[in-house]
């Protein structure tokens, strides 16, 4: 589903992110990407994403080589990708309903389908009860739901996740990465940038681990 | 949850979707709306009312063109069969609509009733006064006058030819005069409303750069960003534009009975005011309307497309 070849990056000022990365993720793999601060997690998930160009190696999402498409198709390639942020990304303004149709309304999809997808997306992280509740209403573990339902709402092959528990409990983080986990037995491939240890430790899966933007292990799970 | 193929979805829904949203948007900040719709609709009005004076008055300019008659006097050595001969001939020249003679007699009879010097010239022991020959031209071109003035003057017979161009020519530079300030109102109107939605546009682009990332990340193309604000220039563009035209309206209502009065002076007011009304009625609404929807959204579609570009990239 995902293939690094020889990927490397460096940033216009100069600093090298990624340098000859290799791996190869398949349908429905989970992942964990861990490595300190500054090593290159997040600049691979950009890469993934199409946010970011590398400067040599070939990176395959889904079959397409995405370094040689354009900004438009790119774009259009993102849709099989849902993505959940550490800072959440919502949108202040629109409820808890909006912010997860989002993704669909970009697809062009009927109010009915919509709000079918939407209610489903909601009830799977349970927050049905809040669609209509503004995010800043909400505690930061459910504002992270909000995102994990945006990202699964359009039924994605993909899905990343850049420190999704970042600023939660130990009880809300074991409650999504459950989630997380759940979504691999629907054939969907789940990477997640994390860098604590006991989160992996405990749910023990296939760990890619970066160090200065080299690939130093790539452990399977139990 | 199954994974799926990608689908490009219905570009119908999403066009609805903004539009909808484009409208509540308005509504969600009213006031700041309608300032925005009266700034667009005062710079629309002064160019379509400064295009209406120029069309009001060319229909001046053209009236007092049909007023231009050429005299040209015979000379007084020739007799009044030999004036009608000239004057006949020269009612075969296709250029010319009408010929009509003035005998020295008449003149004289015509004359005589001017108080003072009418008198002395019925002392006089001869007629000083020549035959003339009123001519009308058929073209009333400034061209074809100025031509037709050098026809006359070398007619055999003719003495000298007098045009009473003065009023016309003044009328004329003035209407110029109009037509050239019309022009750099309109530019720089057009100009100023340019400026006015491109910086909405960039303010709009600034106050959704968050929104715009999001959508960035999950997929949206630069086009399913541009098109809430370009469906926000369109409704802008257009609701200034319907505005624009119900205040040049006003403001001709307002002033109709002073242009009537004006025009009176010179015997015109029907046709100048129906020609005015007319334009209102047809042209300008449509003009107007088109005009301030178009520009609204071209400078919406450029600014989004250049601030959106910029937002993404960093």
């Amino acid at each position: 589903m995902i293939r690094f070849d020889g990927v490397s990056k460096r940033y216009p000022g100069g600093q090298q992110a990624l340098k000859n990365v290799n791996f190869e993720l398949k349908k429905g793999e989970f992942t964990f990407l861990t490595g300190h601060s500054g090593a290159g997690k997040s600049t691979l998930l950009k890469l993934i994403l199409g946010l970011e160009k590398p400067n040599s190696g070939i990176i395959s999402v889904a079959g397409h080589n995405i370094v040689q498409l354009s900004a438009e198709k790119t774009a259009i390639r993102r849709r099989i990708i849902g993505a959940v942020f550490q800072d959440h990304q919502l949108l202040p303004d629109r409820n808890v309903f909006d912010n997860v149709a989002l993704p669909l309304e970009i697809n062009g999809f009927s109010e009915k389908e919509l709000k079918n997808r939407v209610r489903a997306a909601l009830d799977k992280v349970g927050l049905l009860r809040d669609e209509k509740a503004m995010p800043s209403w909400l505690s930061g573990g459910q504002q992270q739901r909000i995102g994990i339902a945006r990202a699964i709402v359009n039924s994605p092959s993909i899905i990343l996740a850049d420190e999704p528990t970042g600023n939660l409990d130990d009880t809300l983080s074991n409650e999504i990465m459950t989630l997380f986990t759940q979504f691999k037995s629907l054939g969907v491939c789940v990477l997640v940038a994390s860098h604590s240890k006991s989160l992996i430790n405990q749910f023990s899966q296939r760990t890619l681990t970066l160090k200065e933007g080299s690939l130093i292990a790539d452990v399977s799970g139990k | 949850m199954q994974a799926q193929k990608i689908k490009k979805g219905t570009g119908l829904q999403k066009h609805l979707r903004d539009a909808r949203r484009s409208i509540n948007q308005f509504r969600k900040t009213p006031f700041f709306s309608l300032i925005t719709v009266l700034i667009v609709m005062l710079t629309l009005v002064f160019p379509s009312l400064s295009v209406t004076a120029v069309l009001s008055l060319k229909s001046l300019v053209d009236l007092f063109s049909d007023e231009i008659e050429l005299i040209a006097y015979v000379n007084t050595e020739l007799s009044d069969e030999d004036a009608l001969g000239i004057s006949e001939r020269l009612q075969t020249n296709k250029n010319i609509s009408t010929a009509e003679l003035t005998t020295r007699d008449a003149a004289l009879r015509e004359f005589s009733t001017t108080p003072g010097l009418g008198e002395i010239a019925l002392q006089l022991p001869n007629n000083p006064l020549p035959a003339s020959i009123t001519v009308t031209p058929a073209i009333k071109t400034a061209e074809i006058i100025e031509q037709l003035t050098i026809e006359l003057k070398n007619t055999p017979g003719i003495q000298t030819v007098d045009s009473d161009l003065l009023w016309s020519d003044r009328v004329k530079s003035w209407y110029q005069a109009l037509q050239i300030f019309s022009f750099i109102v309109s530019v720089l109107s057009l100009a100023a409303l340019a400026a006015i939605l491109g910086f909405m546009a960039y303010t709009e682009v600034n106050k959704r750069r968050e929104e715009l990332q999001i959508i960035h990340v999950i997929g949206g193309n630069v086009f399913d960003m541009m098109r809430p604000l370009l469906y926000k220039g369109f409704f802008l563009g257009f609701a200034a534009g319907a505005l624009a035209y119900i205040l040049h309206i006003y403001i001709l209502h307002l002033i109709a009975s002073q242009i009537t009065v004006f025009y009176e002076l010179y015997e015109l007011t029907p046709i100048l005011f129906d020609a005015t009304a007319l334009h209102l009625r047809s042209a300008n609404p449509a003009i107007l309307i088109i005009t301030a929807t178009f520009l609204s959204w071209a400078t919406s579609f450029i600014g989004a497309f250049v601030f959106i570009r910029r937002v993404i990239r960093n």
